[in-house]
């Protein structure tokens, strides 16, 4: 699952095309859209409303700590020119003074460069960095869902030096978002991949769900016996059955206790990884 | 590769990040104020960050040597450990670096000097006593030599430091730095090892064995004394065939007056960092192996631990006279 933020409207209206989301009729302080695999919410300008949007999208979708989450916009920049498509590698809260860096751990075409998030419009455009007015609500409080490494900022130029801020109209950053797309498809597909590698990863093993409904099991040990079929998936690929008379036992504590065993038993005889 | 280069403000003068950072061109560099702005913060995952980690150009502040944990020892009566670098290039899947650190960029510290003033300090002050230093404890001692220049730097001082010495801890085969320079008597170029199959399993990213201990023989003809590092011993049930089949290979190549020391220990580690490491890689078959904690350590069960050591330990010892053999417990011996 991907979790998208734009701040308004004329931003999201080629992504709400492009990946085919459809508005959520729910009623709430957001406008939502959703999508195969995609979440897309419009916050409104400024990061206490993209730090409330992001936590809404979390709540509303159950999001896991796998979920990616992107904060796609607009930004001006000093140097370089109108419709680059950047990636954060470095998002500062102008307000606090406080820095995130999203790891980056794929491969992208797009520019990097530091991102600051501002209260207002910056004129000036100093330190090689982008200006815009939400990222670091939304990296601040997306990265309390999911790690690090799934949450970026996105942010296509719609102002510099020569062209200032009071010349972008919606027109303008519709339109810049829109010749970025094929940057933003291949980041969506990047982030995509990893979420659904690591939610496949820690993945519950499948017998889990069984003996859960099965017995009734405290919460150490649900994680117990989360350990213990994991183990024993790994130590017997081949079986897809259940753990030899496991399902005779008469409590989840003798399951446990049985399980335990098979899976000490078979860790000791099971061959050298490879 | 490396994307994405880190540099504390502090150190973007400091010739030698200005040296490391030269060899990174294409990467974006990013500055921070303080390392730990960016490393080991929460909401991290050392798996995802493992596939293209960054490089962070830092200065060390504080406590630069370490006490060495007692197992660590070859020998000598004073035992530290210094970490002029956090994380390793390698992807041993038994590594405590995983379960240590919630990142898994490549941290080097760029101020030698202050490495090299705190060894010379503490050299003297314990002088005329023997004085062993680790450099392999948080990274690989030579991987990234060619980048960090870290053996010509740190080894002349040893030359004029004759009471103490070296471990240069390695998978690797970046020794070309070593070639360069006269052998010294007081380091040790020690290289670890498991069996074959297991290192091509778990040890993602090594230079195959024969290229070692090809590496280990060429330092051997230019005289620098050798290390072997048996540790840690990994568990299989065929580990006395495997173990003898690689004691073997090297101890038939490595003539027996080139080995400084020999050691060996079996896996183990703090319960927590265990515990990391199963959460990041939950579909690992290493990890679901006979293991057991105790006294808030992770390792194998008592009597299978035992069996191993008693039995590798006895092997050993038919090729290295007991006084070069450093078990990690003495009851080995």
């Amino acid at each position: 699952m991907i979790h998208i933020l734009a701040a308004i409207q004329c931003e999201a209206r080629p992504l709400i095309a492009h990946f085919g989301l459809k508005g959520s009729p729910d009623p709430g302080p957001f406008r939502l859209y959703e999508g195969d695999g995609m979440r897309l919410v419009i916050s409104g300008i400024g990061k206490v409303a993209a730090a409330a949007a992001c936590s809404h999208l979390a709540s509303r979708a159950d999001a896991t700590a796998s979920d990616a989450w992107l904060n796609i916009g607009t930004a001006g920049h000093g140097a370089h020119p109108i419709g680059t498509g950047i990636l954060a590698h470095k998002v500062t809260d102008a307000g606090s003074g406080m820095s995130w860096y999203p790891p980056r751990v794929f491969p992208t075409a797009l520019t990097t460069a530091p991102v600051v998030t501002v209260e207002r419009p910056e004129l000036t455009y100093p330190h090689g960095a982008a200006y815009e007015m939400e990222a670091a609500g939304f990296y601040a409080t997306a990265t309390r869902y999911a790690t690090s490494e799934l949450v970026h900022c996105c942010k296509v130029v719609s102002d510099n030096r020569t062209r200032t801020v009071d010349q972008v109209t919606p027109g303008l950053a519709t339109a810049l978002v829109e010749e970025n797309l094929a940057h933003i498809e291949a980041l969506v597909e990047q982030l995509a991949d990893l979420s659904n590698h690591l939610a496949e990863i820690s993945a519950d093993p499948p017998l889990l769900r069984d003996l859960l409904a099965r017995w009734r099991f405290t919460a150490y040990e649900r994680n117990q016996l989360r350990q213990l079929l994991r183990r024993w998936q790994l130590l017997s690929p081949q079986d897809d059955d259940a753990p030899p008379d496991l399902m005779a036992c008469r409590s989840g504590k003798d399951a446990l206790a049985r399980l335990q065993r098979l899976v000490d038993s078979r860790a000791a005889r099971a061959a050298m990884p490879t | 590769m490396i994307d994405t280069l880190y540099i504390e403000e502090e150190v973007l003068d400091h010739p030698r990040a200005r040296a490391i950072g030269a060899r990174f061109p294409r990467a974006a560099r990013v500055i921070c104020q303080r390392y730990g702005e960016l490393f080991n913060r929460k909401a991290q995952n050392f798996r995802l960050q493992k596939a293209r980690p960054a490089l962070i150009l830092a200065r060390k502040h504080g406590q630069l040597l370490q006490p060495a944990p007692p197992q660590y020892g070859i020998g000598g009566r004073h035992h530290f450990y210094f970490s002029h670098m956090l994380n390793c290039l390698y992807d041993c899947r038994y590594c405590f670096l995983q379960g240590m650190y919630r990142s898994a960029h490549y941290v080097i510290f760029v101020n030698f000097e202050d490495f090299q003033q705190a060894i010379e300090a503490q050299s003297r002050a314990l002088e005329g006593e023997d004085v062993q230093f680790y450099s392999g404890y948080d990274c690989d001692s030579l991987a990234l030599d060619p980048v960090t220049r870290f053996t010509e730097s740190f080894l002349p001082l040893f030359a004029t430091l004759p009471d103490s010495s070296i471990e240069l801890r390695t998978k690797s085969t970046q020794i070309r730095g070593l070639l360069k320079m006269a052998p010294l008597p007081n380091c040790v170029v020690a290289f670890s090892f498991v069996p074959q199959d297991l290192g091509r399993a778990l040890e993602h990213g090594v230079p195959p064995l024969e290229r070692r201990l090809d590496a280990m023989l060429r330092l051997h003809r230019q005289g620098w004394p050798l290390g072997l590092r048996f540790d840690p011993l990994i568990y299989h049930p065929d580990y006395a065939q495997t173990y003898r089949a690689l004691f073997d290979t090297l101890f038939t190549r490595i003539p027996p007056e080139a080995l400084h020391s020999v050691s060996l220990g079996a896996f183990r580690m703090p319960e927590t960092f265990f515990r990391n490491m199963v959460r990041l890689y939950p579909d690992e078959r290493f990890f679901a192996g006979p293991f057991a904690n105790r006294d808030g350590m992770t390792s194998y069960q008592r009597h299978l631990e035992q069996d191993m050591m008693r039995t590798c330990a006895a092997q050993i010892l038919e090729y290295v006279p007991a006084e070069k053999f450093f078990p990690c417990d003495d009851e080995y011996r």
